[in-house]
């Protein structure tokens, strides 16, 4: 008995250790299989391309590209900034795939495809719609996508540079109101947009940065956004974004990097000014066929801020654009506006006063009749008025270059260094330190008697503004030293760098030369130059709305070899053509200025004569014209309690007309609309809530005034 | 603790598993009330996590809705600054036939 329940035990422990075996067995195959399969996904296996994203790690890396900073002029308008605009393209071949399994197991299913090729007609005709002005047809739309989908293309484009306006208009067109881009085909790309929201005024000098992606050495930095990109761009940050089913989440530990939005530069430049010098140069130079290009700069006599730049260049169609920076970038030979440096250096040395007569000689310069001529004004002024002599005012007023060759001749021609060595106090040989010295400035050139190549006629040159060459800005900054009664101030574009409203970088004014000259000189020289606007070149600006006290300058531009063709005169071609620089400068009101500048203008090669006394002149007299009007600084002030006259109440008339066009204004929000429609003398009426989808009749159209206007809002 | 009663504890141990006892060979029904807190706290934490993800998503909805009005007001700031130029107010006083010019001189201001 014992015997057998000891066989039976043994044979129930020999069972369970079976089936042990077999379930360890079992977990082990499995096991195996497991680890194959495995190995078989990570290395061999590749899902399907729909549902590839849910397979692949869920979080990643993201670079967070910082805002650009804004440049801004002095009052705190906005002179460039970035905003967002959009590239749209389609992936044709969207779903297709998925169709056409679908249609293989059920033949119905096919009526998706057709479905979808239905929506692309709507979707074209919508395309062409809202971007009409893209100039692209309904047709051409379609076949871009229906061809785009038989050849499987992926990645078409469809509109680039477009706002976020125009975005949501897309988005809610057929096939791209699908969802996602793996269903509407719709794949958006940002991209930051530089936008200048006063157009083209002063563009060059606010300037822009253009990369190239494939070659850095084509990288681009133009005008203060270029100089100061490490200010305006920020630093790049990094976190990490986790794909849920819902969406993405931003994740922040130790490893991510905030970003840094760039500053905002706040520049001297007021916009108001801006658009009055613009407006006047181009109205002045945009009738002259051959006037090339033209710069004015205006500078705040107190500080050296410079309130306007603007630089006027005629491109191939024409038009006046700003596309290059001469106001710093174009140094030349001034020509007569330099002789006031010449006089100042005369009178502040006690060599003379304004009325110092010399002898006119017939206007030739003693020593140098052959190198320099007679000079034509003084031959005038003889015939004129029968006196063999002059006096220096006369011969500042008439611009004489006789007059201020024979001065320097007389008092610096045994020390030329004394004379020269004053233009290089005057900055005249540097960039001034400027902000934008790094970005296109000129190098301007003094010649120096202690080097090889001073000639004996370079001093006289000299004088009357030839030999030198130096940009607008030494000029007006020269000019501007005066106005300052003698105090030098660096002339300067950048006022501060801000951060969210709050200053903090500032640039203070800086003084360059303290005294260039006693005061009793500077209110001399200004005298003197009043004097040429009230008796001599400048009396353009005579009856200007307040006094100006400025010089005139006409010189000739040193022409190329191809433009020579062959000539032997430097500043003229075979055929007797020239180009002139024609500059006036000055500053306003004279009695107390508070202004300085300069316009030039440039002619093309050509046989007409240009002067500094017509069109920079004229130019000029709009400005301080249009300045002097607008700034409060001259408001005449009425004492309280006196008479104040009765004031007619002007007529002031708008919307004369009997038909106004029906305003646009689709896509506006209802309270817009409102004020848009009823502004304009029409009544409303209106259906539903959100944005304006359609409008009868449309934008544009003529209609009787008290007319109602129906929109839709969806 | 020898080997023997290692032995006996794991004989018991796996007698108990047959038994479907092994629980209550654990005595771990002493334990219930942790074990339940435990439970609701895992519980818990699940649900928290699942909150936190919602919150987080709103976040970056929000976040979304706010770029997208952040673009909006840019646009229309750009829109309006355009429109603050000298010379575009007196190109749409034309347009409107106006007879508004600037001024001819300056402002009189009245002595406080």
């Amino acid at each position: 008995m014992a015997e057998e329940i000891k066989d039976r035990n043994m044979e129930d422990r020999h069972s369970i250790s079976r089936s042990l075996w077999y379930l360890y067995i079992g977990f082990f195959i499995t096991s195996l299989i497991i680890i194959g399969r495995i190995i078989y996904i990570q290395f061999f296996w590749e899902p399907d391309e729909r549902f590839e994203h849910y397979f692949v790690s869920s979080v990643s890396e993201r670079i967070v590209e910082p805002k650009r900073g804004s440049v801004m002029d002095c009052n705190g308008k906005l002179l460039a900034t970035s905003k967002p605009s959009f590239d749209v393209y389609m992936d044709c071949a969207v779903r297709k795939e998925y169709y056409r399994d679908l249609a293989k197991k059920d033949s119905a299913r096919d009526t998706l495809e057709t479905r979808w090729r239905k929506d692309a007609r709507l979707l074209a005709d919508g395309l062409a719609d809202i971007l009409s002005d893209r100039g692209k047809s309904a047709d051409q739309y379609y076949r871009l996508i229906i061809n785009g989908r038989d050849k499987d293309v992926r990645y078409a484009s469809i509109v680039k540079d477009i706002d976020l306006f125009t975005l949501s208009k897309l988005k809610a067109l057929p096939i791209f109101n699908r969802g996602d881009q793996y269903h509407s085909g719709m794949i958006v790309r940002e991209k930051g947009k530089r936008e200048t929201p006063y157009g083209s005024l002063a563009a060059r000098t606010i300037g822009y940065v253009a990369i190239d992606e494939d070659n850095y050495t084509k990288n681009r930095y133009i005008g203060i956004d270029g100089e100061f990109d490490h200010i305006l761009h920020g630093k790049e940050g990094k976190e990490w974004v986790r794909q849920t089913d819902k969406g993405e989440i931003t994740h922040v530990d130790s490893s991510s990097i905030a970003v840094q939005d760039g500053a905002d530069i706040r520049t001297t430049l007021d916009i108001d000014i801006q658009d009055i010098a613009d407006k006047a140069l181009r109205k002045h130079i945009g009738t002259q066929e051959d006037i090339e290009s033209g710069c004015v700069i205006v500078m705040d006599v107190e500080t050296g801020a410079v309130k306007a730049m603007v630089n006027l260049y005629r491109n191939k169609e024409n038009e006046f654009r700003e596309i290059f920076n001469m106001a710093i970038g174009r140094p030349g030979e001034p020509g007569s506006v330099f002789k006031s440096v010449t006089l100042m250096n005369l009178i502040e040395d006690g060599h003379v006063k304004l009325e110092t007569q010399l002898p006119t000689n017939g206007g030739v310069t003693p020593y140098f009749s052959n190198k320099f001529g007679k000079d034509e004004y003084i031959l005038k002024y003889e015939r004129n008025t029968k006196k063999k002599k002059i006096s220096v005012i006369d011969g500042f007023e008439i611009s004489s270059n006789y007059v201020f060759r024979k001065l320097i001749y007389d008092y610096y021609g045994d020390n030329p260094k004394s004379y020269i060595d004053r233009l290089y106090e005057y900055g005249m040989h540097d960039y001034l330190d400027f902000d934008l010295k790094e970005r296109g400035m000129g190098s301007p050139s003094v010649p120096n008697p202690d080097k090889p190549g001073w000639g004996a006629t370079d001093l006289g040159s000299t004088a009357i503004g030839y030999t030198v060459s130096v940009t607008p800005l030494h000029i007006v900054n020269f000019y501007n030293a005066l106005a300052n009664k003698g105090k030098m101030m660096k002339p300067y574009i950048i006022d501060s760098f801000e951060k969210d409203g709050k200053t903090i970088e500032k640039f203070e004014p800086e003084v360059m030369q303290g005294s260039i000259c006693s005061k009793a000189t500077a209110d001399t020289m200004t005298r003197a130059l009043m004097s040429v606007v009230k008796e001599g070149t400048a009396s353009k600006l005579k009856t200007a709305k307040c006094s100006v006290a400025g010089k005139t300058g006409t010189a000739r531009v040193v022409l190329d070899e191809s433009e020579r063709k062959g000539s032997r005169n430097p500043y003229e071609s075979i055929d007797g053509k020239k180009r002139h620089q024609g500059t006036f400068v000055g500053y306003f009101p004279a009695e107390d200025p508070k202004y300085t500048a300069i316009v030039v203008v440039y002619s093309r090669l050509t046989k007409k004569n240009f002067y500094g006394g017509d069109i920079p002149a004229y130019t000029l007299k709009d400005i301080v014209d249009a300045l002097y009007t607008l700034d409060p600084e001259w408001s005449r002030e009425m004492k309280a309690g006196k008479y104040i006259p009765d004031m007619e109440k002007p007529y002031i008339g708008v919307n004369k007309k009997e038909y106004v066009p029906v305003p646009d204004v689709m896509g506006y929000g209802l309270k817009d609309a409102l004020y848009a429609i009823e502004n304009n003398g029409y009544k409303c009426r209106y259906e539903g809530v959100g944005h304006v989808v359609s409008q009868t009749p449309e934008g544009g159209a003529e209609a009787d005034k008290g007319e109602t206007i129906t929109i839709v809002l969806k | 603790m020898n080997w023997a009663t290692i032995k006996r504890e794991l004989r018991d141990i796996f007698k108990a598993i047959g038994k479907g006892e092994l629980l209550l060979h654990l005595r771990v029904h002493k334990l219930l009330p942790y074990i339940l807190y435990g439970f609701a706290l895992a519980c818990l934490s699940i649900f928290m996590s699942y909150k936190a993800e919602q919150t987080m998503l709103t976040m970056e909805k929000n976040k979304l809705t706010l770029d997208t009005l952040r673009v909006y007001h840019a646009d229309k700031t750009c829109e309006i600054v355009s429109l603050d130029r000298i010379s575009t107010v007196e190109k749409m006083l034309e347009n409107l036939e106006s007879e508004v010019q600037a001024p001819e001189k300056p402002a009189n201001r009245i002595k406080r």
